[in-house]
């Protein structure tokens, strides 16, 4: 194929439902609406129709899929992905989760093939005709735009939430191709599992919520948590913390929100005696209306805001749920 | 057993953007991540015979990072420095130059890294190493279990679980963790550390050439950087508190 075209790579380690690939396809998926580049989304994997069909419907053209269907190691996953993408001439950017898998991967390609490679961009735009990745630097305080030099094509690997998936389209169509596996001698055995075991399985699904309540330190030195997951829970929102919050222990490491936790986008973030660091506020940009409660006139978290309101949260708290 | 090397690559940070509340002596500390991956590597020291060489690419003011270094027991430290050339480093660029300065040193089992520097940020000097140099490279490393001549038994996160691995040398690995502690260095150790020499290798010793490092080596650039983006229409909403609760109960229902 010689058409220009952005490629997204994903393994089949969580389901094709899983949001985040259908939030990369959809990024891409609107990348090529500026310059009309194919969309390829590469597998590997077990992959079915249904899967493939969920695909198209969120911006893919081409899906490319490979299952080695023994258990291979990421180095193998490495070659395949290179050979997969050494059929199409045309490529501009590849794209990967920031998952351990895709930032190994990524990491790989870009030093096999001398491509540069930015990584957990919060956000990638086309400008001047080239793509422009964003991400964060410097303890999170600036956002930094990085483009490549003297590269065929770019890579990076995108956070997840960073973007939100594009309607579904069920009469979207597109086209498969399968890749054969050719099973070669396993020259990494050297390095063996001796035992596995499943930490953390608790994940709060804050992702798709459309409304996410923030728990700042304001609102643990107030008492006020119960208070406010009571109130959460009339109007059916989801529960956020900021690092020192998870780091006593009071919510879940799996609520964190920020630049090592994760990355929202509901339609409303509304921030409870949260003082407002950028390496907190990072993570809830993408939030279409932000609310900031806070006795602090003077907090950080007002300037980043829609909504401002000096008071105290757990009189407003109150207010709310009993109205 | 015999004498193994090991290798520990760290990053020079300014010391102001670690500790941006202190005002402190020195102008750069070690990388918080990678403080903690030399700490592990020096408990190592306890159970086998090893040698523990640090290697550091950095302005020439980063030679007080590596004194530390010796005066927390490390064996031998590298300081690779270049104004003209290294400067401007792309994580690409940067692991062209470790990788360079690895493949000068001796025969070594193990090669440490931190999870990533605390200023880029960007975690990926570490496998860009292990590619280069054809080795495996386990990150997310939690614990070292266990260690001998041949292999290495660790604890590390793979996505939603905790692995034991085990692992056949040579190989690279990268704690997971970082750390702002570092072990109370007496004055004396500080002192002896001063004394010894730093050795400082540039292009020229390091053999490379100039297009693969520095900014002619760096595959990608930064082409700006703006602080997070700042709301302009903020509404200010005053009243009492049901007054508040009414308007964000309000912006919930509409939303």
């Amino acid at each position: 194929m010689e058409d220009e075209s952005i490629c997204i790579v994903c393994d089949a380690y969580k389901s094709f439902t899983d949001d985040y690939i259908l939030q990369l396809v959809s990024m891409g998926s609107e990348l090529s609406i500026q310059k009309k580049y194919k969309v390829v989304v590469i597998c590997i994997g077990n992959v079915d129709e249904q899967d493939i069909n969920l695909l198209y419907g969120y911006g893919a053209d081409y899906v490319y899929f490979c299952n080695p269907k023994v258990l291979v190691h990421n180095t193998e996953i490495v070659v395949i992905v290179e050979n997969m993408l050494g059929t199409l001439k045309n490529i501009k950017l590849v794209m990967f989760p920031s998952t351990i898998w895709g930032e190994y991967v990524a990491a790989s390609i870009s030093n096999h093939l001398d491509v540069g490679l930015t990584a957990d961009c919060i956000d990638v735009f086309i400008e001047n005709n080239k793509f422009v990745y964003a991400r964060t630097a410097l303890n999170s305080s600036i956002v930094a735009n990085i483009v490549t030099k003297d590269c065929k094509f770019g890579i990076c690997t995108i956070k997840k939430n960073v973007f939100g998936k594009k309607p579904y389209d069920r009469n979207r169509t597109g086209t498969k191709k399968m890749f054969e596996y050719t099973y070669s001698k396993n020259n990494f055995n050297e390095v063996k599992v001796l035992e596995k075991v499943f930490c953390n399985q608790f994940d709060y699904n804050l992702g798709s919520s459309k409304i996410v309540f923030g728990v700042g330190r304001g609102i643990i030195q107030s008492k006020s948590l119960a208070l406010l997951k009571k109130v959460a829970e009339k109007y059916g929102a989801s529960v956020a913390g900021t690092r020192p919050v998870i780091e006593c222990g009071i919510l879940d490491e799996s609520q964190q929100v920020g630049q090592s936790g994760k990355s929202i986008n509901p339609n409303i973030y509304i921030a409870f005696g949260i003082s407002g660091a950028s390496q907190h506020m990072i993570g809830v940009k993408n939030a279409k209306t932000i609310v900031a409660v806070n006795t602090d006139d003077n907090a950080n978290i007002f300037e980043y805001v829609d909504y401002k309101i000096v008071a105290d949260a757990n009189v407003i708290l109150k207010q709310m749920l009993e109205l | 057993m015999m004498m193994m090397n090991i290798i520990v690559c760290i990053k020079p940070i300014r010391s102001k953007l670690v500790y941006p509340d202190v005002n402190r002596s020195e102008n750069f500390v070690i990388n918080p991540y990678d403080l903690l991956a030399l700490q592990e590597t020096l408990k190592l020291k306890k159970v086998c015979e090893c040698n523990v060489i640090c290697l550091c690419m950095g302005e020439l003011g980063a030679r007080e990072v590596l004194v530390k270094c010796l005066a927390m027991g490390v064996d031998q430290v590298i300081l690779l420095s270049d104004n003209v050339a290294f400067a401007g480093s792309d994580t690409v660029a940067t692991s062209k130059i470790l990788t360079t300065a690895i493949e000068h040193l001796p025969s070594y089992s193990l090669i440490v890294c931190g999870a990533k520097s605390i200023d880029g940020e960007t975690g990926q000097v570490k496998y860009g190493i292990a590619e280069r140099l054809n080795l495996n490279c386990i990150v997310n490393v939690e614990e070292i279990l266990d260690i001998n001549d041949d292999e290495i038994v660790l604890k590390s996160f793979n996505e939603d679980c905790i692995e034991t691995v085990n692992a056949k040398f040579p190989i690279l690995i990268a704690f997971k963790r970082f750390t702002m502690v570092n072990e109370l260095v007496s004055i004396l150790k500080l002192k002896q550390a001063q004394k010894k020499e730093i050795t400082i290798w540039g292009i020229n010793e390091l053999g490379i050439i100039k297009s693969q490092c520095g900014l002619l080596g760096s595959k990608t650039e930064v082409k700006s950087s703006i602080s997070l983006a700042k709301k302009n229409n903020c509404v200010s909403v005053e009243g009492s508190s049901s007054d508040i609760a009414k308007l964000l109960i309000k912006i919930i229902n509409t939303k």
